[in-house]
């Protein structure tokens, strides 16, 4: 009898936990569905949802420039999935790739010894990781970006931390990126304070803002393939996984962080500091709503 | 004698408003600025400040005390700008949920 009702108090608890693990990610996974379903309507046949989705697009263009069906791994191409000419162009600028050179910076400084004589790899002996960041920390009640990650080994390692957003950290987040080609993006949910988080993420992302009154959402997501004037406008689905990016632009390699904190600005409002609660924040809302995607990370943009 | 008490008087009596208003420019100056850095303050802990308030309210205490006017001008732009954006915030409030797909 004992015996029973320890089995069935354990199964109690086991599903239990079960269920309450899940409910942490239900809404998160519910947006997740709709907004990949969203992109994936939106680019099915812009041709024939053109009064829908791209009402001043001319239709010569859309029947000439645009890329379609798209499916979910072609977001992982970001601005250029869906338009030929920038496609086309970038295909050529990538035959000698301008973050090749970094890139390489990027393995030696993973390969140099620390004034201790380890390297990171003490830290990250499978440097296929970037799949999992950035993740929220229970134990320390926060999240953990993988820039911090390598601050935090350098650190343990007696070195001083390194400058957030480019440089030296961009360089060794661009070759962990790189030995994470094809890893599935798997951001995790695992508790309440984790979910609030998400959700200040997802608030941040659609909310106007700025004086211009603008959101993430109306450029990469409402008028996600469209054009503003020369440039095409991103999807914000897959917008994570060819990070960090060498643009040419900066004239160099910039982190997931760097690039979301130039696009707030853009909006007219002040500029997040890197590593900031609410930058954490929307970093990890778009990389789960990424979830699933193989990564490609470096890449070129402009 | 009288025209001189006149003129005195006049004088002191002039003079006094003077003094009288030097404390309260410098006053208004000292508010309109406590009054921007307020607002600026809520507006950027709110994670919606503008991008420009900050550098105009910087440039408003800087003039405080050479051009009071000019600096009182600057510091009333960049409250507008705060209370603006704070008032935009609580609109938006309302409204971003009904923007998530479904």
């Amino acid at each position: 009898m004992l015996k029973k009702m320890i089995k069935i108090a354990a199964i109690s608890m086991i599903s239990g936990t079960i269920l309450f693990g899940a409910s942490f990610n239900a809404q998160a996974e519910k947006d997740r569905v709709a907004f990949v379903n969203y992109f994936l309507k939106k680019f099915e046949n812009p041709v024939a949802n053109k009064d829908k989705y791209f009402p001043y697009v001319p239709l010569e263009e859309l029947k000439k420039d645009y890329i379609y069906p798209l499916k979910f791994q072609d977001f992982q191409d970001g601005p250029l999935s869906w338009y030929k000419p920038s496609k086309e162009q970038f295909a050529e600028i990538n035959d000698f790739p301008p973050y090749e050179i970094p890139l390489d910076d990027g393995e030696a400084l993973f390969n140099k010894p620390f004034a201790n004589g380890k390297t990171y790899a003490s830290c990250f002996p499978n440097p296929a990781i970037k799949q999992n960041y950035p993740y929220y920390d229970t134990k320390r009640d926060e999240i953990v970006t993988i820039g911090m990650a390598v601050n935090e080994c350098r650190v343990k390692n007696g070195e001083k931390p390194l400058k957030y957003g480019k440089g030296d950290l961009a360089k060794v987040v661009a070759y962990l990126a790189y030995k994470s080609r094809g890893k599935k993006i798997d951001i995790k949910i695992p508790n309440e304070n984790a979910a609030k988080a998400y959700e200040a993420g997802k608030k941040l992302f659609y909310k106007q803002r700025g004086y211009l009154a603008i959101s993430c959402n109306e450029c990469h997501v409402k008028s996600s393939g469209k054009r503003l004037r020369a440039e095409s406008l991103s999807p914000a689905l897959g917008a994570t996984t060819q990070m960090p990016v060498y643009r040419i632009k900066w004239g160099g390699l910039g982190t997931l962080q760097r690039r979301l904190a130039g696009c707030v600005k853009d909006t007219g409002s002040e500029k997040p500091k890197m590593q900031s609660k609410p930058l954490k924040e929307l970093a990890y809302f778009l990389t789960y709503m990424s979830n699933g995607m193989k990564l490609f990370g470096p890449d070129t943009r402009k | 004698m009288k025209k001189l008490f006149l003129i005195s008087t006049v004088t002191i009596a002039f003079l006094a408003g003077c003094a009288s208003n030097y404390p309260s420019a410098t006053n208004s100056v000292d508010s309109a600025i406590a009054n921007a850095q307020a607002k600026y303050q809520k507006a950027h802990d709110e994670m919606v400040a503008w991008k420009n308030t900050k550098k105009v309210l910087e440039k408003a205490k800087k003039l405080a005390m050479s051009d009071p006017k000019k600096a009182i001008a600057l510091a009333n732009e960049a409250a507008y700008e705060a209370q603006t954006a704070l008032d935009q915030s609580a609109e938006f409030e309302k409204t971003w949920r009904a923007e998530v797909p479904k």
